[in-house]
């Protein structure tokens, strides 16, 4: 979680300071750590701590050729590879990338575009929740 | 801060505010690649130039509903409490930066030769702070592991407020280097800082 998160924090402007981030996981159903570092990133963010940008992050399963983005508990156990990317879509760094299993190159691109894409819709909605807990500052009767 | 809805947009991190050549970077605002961009969920809010730099560009900031986790850097002018003096030093707990209280507390140190700027081979350290004084200062460096290097060599930095010896009354300042007791008269020397008014007088250190 700290390599996925540490590129996306400004880390020049809180000198000789340290970060603690720390997860509680309530309920399991697959896909954890990516979720855990998007909830994570949408935490600092919400604490005001200055971010170079958000980090969306999925976590992909390959199963008889077949990509499955955000795999169940069941999937990932049947599955035969998987990779799981964190990326800052605004400067389109990947900020952590874990690939476990045999990949063919053509099925490691189709997994990446998939991934990426999936990243970028990700990003959308933490922006949405973030712009909206802003507007509900705002105006509280709402 | 009062800002109306109408007058400013809600932004997130990573949103592209403008170009450089066009805008400043502000508060929560970063460079990159000659765009601005937001760091912080806030609202954008663009400031026109001061007098200083009429003809320059207008300021883009982007200003956080909250208080943000803030850290002292060096040329903050920081608030301490003293918490021991020795010969060579003062120790001071870090408690506001700026015009923002912490919540955590950072660790200060006064060294003899940041305590003033003229004759400072010659600074009794005793005769500048004690224990439980509040102390305006200037943060010189990050320092060492166990504490951030402060400074009081300047006219507005040094003592603001002190408790007598005797009576436990606020001590009232008497000149530069003595505060006096309102109620039992006796003088004790400290460092006093000349405060005009507010933070107005401070022009940030950058």
């Amino acid at each position: 979680m700290q390599q996925a998160l540490e590129p996306s924090v400004q880390l020049d402007k809180f000198p000789k300071a340290v970060f603690d981030v720390s997860a509680m996981v309530l309920e399991a159903g697959g896909s954890d750590l990516p979720i855990l570092i998007t909830a994570a990133s949408v935490a600092l963010a919400d604490a005001g701590v200055e971010l170079y940008d958000l980090v969306p992050a999925v976590q992909l399963s390959k199963q008889a050729g077949q990509l499955l983005l955000d795999p169940s508990l069941e999937e990932s156990g049947a599955e035969e590879g998987s990779l799981l990317v964190s990326l800052m879509p605004e400067p389109n760094e990947v900020t952590s990338l874990t690939v476990r299993g045999l990949w063919a190159d053509s099925e490691m691109r189709d997994g990446l575009e998939l991934a990426l894409g999936a990243c970028g819709q990700l990003k959308a909605a933490m922006r949405e929740a973030l712009l909206a807990a802003v507007e509900g500052e705002e105006n509280p009767e709402k | 801060m009062a800002v109306t809805a109408s007058t400013t947009t809600p932004v997130c991190v990573g949103d592209r505010l403008g170009a450089s050549d066009a805008y400043e970077a502000g508060e929560g605002v970063f460079i990159r690649d000659g765009f601005l961009f937001a760091g912080v969920v806030g609202h954008r809010r663009i400031e026109a130039p001061r007098p200083p730099l009429d003809g320059g560009k207008p300021v883009l900031h982007v200003t956080t509903r909250g208080t943000q986790p803030l850290v002292p850097k060096p040329g903050d002018i920081v608030t301490v409490k003293i918490s021991r003096v020795t010969q060579t030093t003062a120790l001071a707990l870090i408690v506001c930066v700026g015009r923002q209280a912490l919540t955590t507390e950072f660790k200060g140190a006064i060294r003899q030769q940041d305590v003033r700027a003229t004759e400072i081979d010659r600074v009794i350290l005793y005769d500048c702070f004690r224990p439980g004084d509040i102390v305006r200062a200037e943060v010189l460096s990050l320092g060492d592991a166990r504490s951030y290097y402060l400074s009081t060599a300047k006219n507005e930095l040094g003592v603001v407020y002190a408790r007598s010896a005797a009576a436990g009354a606020p001590l009232v300042p008497n000149g530069w280097v003595t505060m006096q007791c309102p109620e039992t008269q006796t003088v004790e020397k400290r460092k006093v800082a000349k405060v005009v008014s507010g933070w107005e007088d401070i022009t940030p250190g950058k």
